[in-house]
């Protein structure tokens, strides 16, 4: 700052432009200015799955349960919880907790909460599906009685249901979610917020901008330093660079790759990074008697395990992960995160590359001239190393004889086909939000049926994994239900049902001058932002 | 000139009608709103509910003529992302992007104008020289190129103004404007320059030959033979006559300008139209897309209109003529 006011005391026709940009350095001591790439959907916390909406909108909106800096379950509107019954859970709730329009916090309020966020215009409805009702005991207790008995539903199901004030709906005519359908409305929610947490959103501009304040009669004990917070997002990944570089924002997520060793060397900011909670990995389609897009016809080279193995010999993860990712990819061949209960190191482990190898495994399959086929691919999506990390691949199964034909496409587009199942061979990633296996089993890995497998996109499908699997649903011990996932998992992997690739890294860049506490579910808690 | 006002108003509606019909068409393969709205939880009974709830299990000529319909009441909808009418969220960025091109057109108008004299009446120094090389930078680079290279030397390195944003607005009305805070002066420059770069070079080089062109003719010799004042020669009869085609470029290059926004929009994230647009192309939100083409579309068509009629004011020899065929028809017939 200081060869800042030499140069206005210099230079006097930019004087008063180098005071306002000094000005506004002086006033970031108290403002938190954080560059997302995206706003937004809604205000409304029900009305919308986006995960940047849920990231962004959980300092403001609370749930009976929260992860610690250490992703590790914790009290957070509920102070307690405790099966009853095999499908009964009972939750203690927090007492002398408020809300930000000063409504108080009941039990009445969690169960209004349950059926708004089940409404058929909510959006998170089918992340709840596991809970029947919702039932007032007393004012401070609730009963959350499910389908079948479930271990994990703390952090398996309500983690992701914010809680609104019922008095607060009903005053402003918002008691179901905004609808996006054809009939719908917009209602009080969709712009407003009225949480728990530590943080009010006092306005959402046309932008996308965000701006909160400190929530005074927080219940939780206070650690940031600041009294207000700006959110602007920036969706172009250098103007967001820019952003932070010209000390506009004080943090930027995600920071593209390629930028991280110029802003590592400055010691004015710093690079903050998590493991992301995901796996990406490569599906094949197992279940037709005929690939849709390849050379091959009258049979479906996939269902041959050796030519499934053939390509995880053929694709060189080190290199890969060196040369590609450049940094940001972990070793994992499993289908879930080592942060996932389930996981056990051995997960780490993955067959070496070997060309030769893979390709006496394709002779040996019958195709020892490979074959073509057609690859799904985002170029937008995986953090925007799909297309990279898609186009290497291609590369290495070409030396093993597979004419990979890469069709590169829109996010939007992309997961539509992925979702019909209208695909032979695809990148893809899934992530464990609720840290635990069973849900990415049952949603990728599970033979599919109806609600069962919906994204087990290349049909995987054994009898033994689907019992076992069944079998630790209702496993009410943790214990044995870590086993049984973990012996479930060790199968699919050595069915190669899929090809996991890697764990991805999210990177940000902030200011030096702050602490952050990045979370590997992308969200950040303002309440643990400190400037130093 | 009624007649021919009504038929070209016709000859607009028509082609909007066919920019539905292509973005309704292209917009059936972009994606899957299905997927981005239910999200990756969501069971195949619940994405088949909804893909029933928002129509798209009608046929497609059904839901073409139910866009239409509604579209023409200014109905376009539901946003699928926020769940809110589009018509107003295309309300809510329009004056951002009219300010942004507004501002870049004047800006390339001015400049243009000034430097194309410069040009045509010193054409061999070294400074006309100068401004046409560097003008072709203007076309040379990329707009993107040029918003980055704007922002690391203003924001970055020197920190004079905004690197994004719109800075502090004030509402007029239902109208907001940036105009009015120094904040949202400063914000403007740079994407304000960066739009107005992608048309100068070729304004510059047109200005400039229209006025060399001009003056040389006949009657600026004559009105210099009456010993009129060179500013006048200059400005009231050589620029006045040069302008004409200018004008017309700079008003039928108002729909590109507005489509060359969408990249300015991007590189300083400035909340316009166009942003929403690219935004909503990342999520699939086809409402959003389809109401902004044809918004577009309506814009072409008006400017268009807009530069007929306007014609008729710059040049008296378009409004007299009609009259004088006709006030000559029967001496000559």
């Amino acid at each position: 700052m200081g060869s800042k006011m030499i140069r206005s005391k210099i230079t006097t026709s930019l004087l008063s432009l180098c005071i306002t940009a000094s000005l506004s350095t002086i006033a970031g001591a108290q403002t938190f200015r954080w560059a997302p790439p995206a706003s937004v959907a809604t205000m409304d916390p029900h009305a919308s799955g986006d995960t940047t909406t849920r990231n962004i909108l959980i300092n403001d909106y609370e749930g009976l349960v929260r992860l610690s800096r250490k992703a590790e379950l914790e009290p957070e509107l509920a102070v307690s919880w405790e099966a009853v019954e095999p499908t009964v859970w009972r939750f203690k709730l927090r007492p002398n907790v408020t809300f930000h329009d000063g409504s108080p916090f009941t039990a009445d309020d969690v169960v209004f909460s349950f059926k708004r966020a089940t409404a058929s215009s909510s959006d998170i409805r089918s992340k709840l599906r596991a809970i029947k009702e919702m039932r007032k005991v007393d004012d401070l207790t609730v009963d959350a009685i499910t389908h079948a008995p479930n271990p994990i539903l703390a952090q398996g199901v309500l983690l992701f249901m914010p809680i609104l004030s019922q008095e607060w709906a009903k005053k402003h005519d918002a008691m179901d979610p905004a609808d996006n359908r054809r009939t719908g409305k917009e209602n009080y929610a969709t712009r407003n917020a009225n949480g728990t947490g530590p943080f009010k959103i006092v306005s959402f501009g046309v932008d996308g901008r965000i701006e909160m304040v400190p929530n005074e009669s927080w219940w939780d004990k206070k650690e940031y330093n600041f009294n207000k917070v700006i959110i602007s997002p920036i969706a172009s990944d250098a103007t967001r660079v820019a952003a932070l570089l010209s000390g506009e924002v004080d943090l930027i997520t995600p920071i593209p790759q390629q930028d991280v060793p110029r802003v590592k060397d400055s010691k004015d900011f710093q690079i903050l990074t998590t493991p992301d909670a995901r796996v990406v990995y490569l599906g094949m389609d197992q279940w037709r008697d005929e690939l849709k897009e390849s050379n091959v016809k009258g049979k479906n080279p996939f269902k041959d395990i050796r030519v499934r193995q053939a390509f995880v010999k053929a694709i060189n993860m080190d290199l890969i992960r060196s040369k590609i990712l450049m940094g940001a990819g972990l070793p994992v061949y499993a289908m879930i995160p080592p942060q996932a209960d389930g996981w056990t190191d051995a997960f780490r482990d993955r067959p070496a590359a070997d060309p030769a190898g893979a390709k006496k495994l394709l002779s040996d399959a019958g195709y020892p001239n490979g074959f073509s086929v057609g690859m799904d691919c985002p170029n937008d999506g995986l953090a925007n190393m799909g297309e990279p990390v898609c186009v290497a691949i291609t590369g290495m199964l070409a030396r093993i004889g597979i004419k990979v034909d890469v069709q590169l496409q829109k996010q939007a587009m992309y997961a539509g086909k992925i979702g019909r199942r209208d695909t032979s061979f695809y990148i893809h990633s899934w992530g464990a939000t609720t840290l635990d296996a069973l849900a990415t089993m049952g949603s990728t890995m599970v033979t599919f049926g109806d609600g069962v497998g919906t994204w087990n996109v290349g049909g995987y499908s054994n009898p033994e994994f689907d019992r076992l699997v069944a079998a630790a649903e209702s496993e009410m011990d943790r214990g044995k239900r870590r086993d049984m996932m973990t012996k479930a998992l060790s199968i699919h992997r050595d069915d190669v049902g899929t090809i996991p690739l890697y764990q991805p890294v999210l990177t940000y860049a902030a200011r030096s001058n702050v602490t952050i506490v990045p979370r590997l579910d992308d969200a950040i808690q303002l309440r643990w932002v400190k400037f130093k | 000139m009624a007649a021919f006002i009504v038929r070209r108003i016709g000859e607009g509606l028509a082609t909007i009608l066919v920019v539905a019909l292509i973005a309704f068409a292209l917009f059936r393969y972009v994606g899957d709103p299905v997927m981005s709205i239910a999200g990756p939880d969501a069971t195949q009974s619940d994405r088949d509910e909804l893909r029933e709830q928002l129509g798209l299990n009608d046929a497609v000529p059904v839901q073409f003529i139910r866009f239409v319909a509604h579209a023409a009441q200014g109905d376009f909808g539901f946003s699928y992302r926020s769940a809110r009418p589009v018509s107003g969220l295309l309300a809510e960025r329009l004056p951002a992007t009219i300010e942004l091109v507004a501002v870049g057109a004047t800006l390339s108008l001015l400049l243009g104008t000034g430097l194309g004299i410069v040009v045509a009446l010193k054409r061999k120094s070294a400074l006309a020289r100068s401004i046409l090389t560097v003008s072709l930078f203007g076309v040379c680079l990329p707009t993107f190129v040029n918003g980055i290279v704007l922002i690391y030397l203003f924001s970055v390195t020197l920190h004079w103004l905004p690197s994004f944003g719109r800075g502090e607005v004030v509402p007029v009305g239902g109208w907001t404007t940036g105009l009015a805070t120094w904040s949202g002066l400063r914000s403007l420059i740079m994407p304000g320059i960066t739009l107005a770069l992608f048309q100068l070079a070729m304004l510059i080089r047109l200005v400039s030959s229209e006025m060399t062109d001009v003056m040389q003719t006949d009657f600026i010799r004559f009105c210099r033979a009456r010993g009129l004042r060179r500013g006048s020669i200059l400005f009231r009869h050589g620029l006045r006559n040069a302008m004409m085609p200018v004008v017309t470029v700079v008003g039928l290059n108002i729909g590109s300008v507005i489509a060359f926004s969408a990249i300015t929009e991007t590189v300083f994230q400035w909340p316009g139209m166009s942003l929403l647009f690219i935004d909503s192309v990342r999520f699939g939100d086809i409402p959003v897309m389809a109401a902004y083409l044809v918004l577009v579309a309506t814009v072409f068509v008006l400017i268009n209109l807009t530069v007929d009629i306007l014609y008729f004011f710059i040049d008296p020899r378009l409004r007299l003529a009609p009259a004088t065929a006709a006030a000559q028809g029967p001496a000559n017939g």
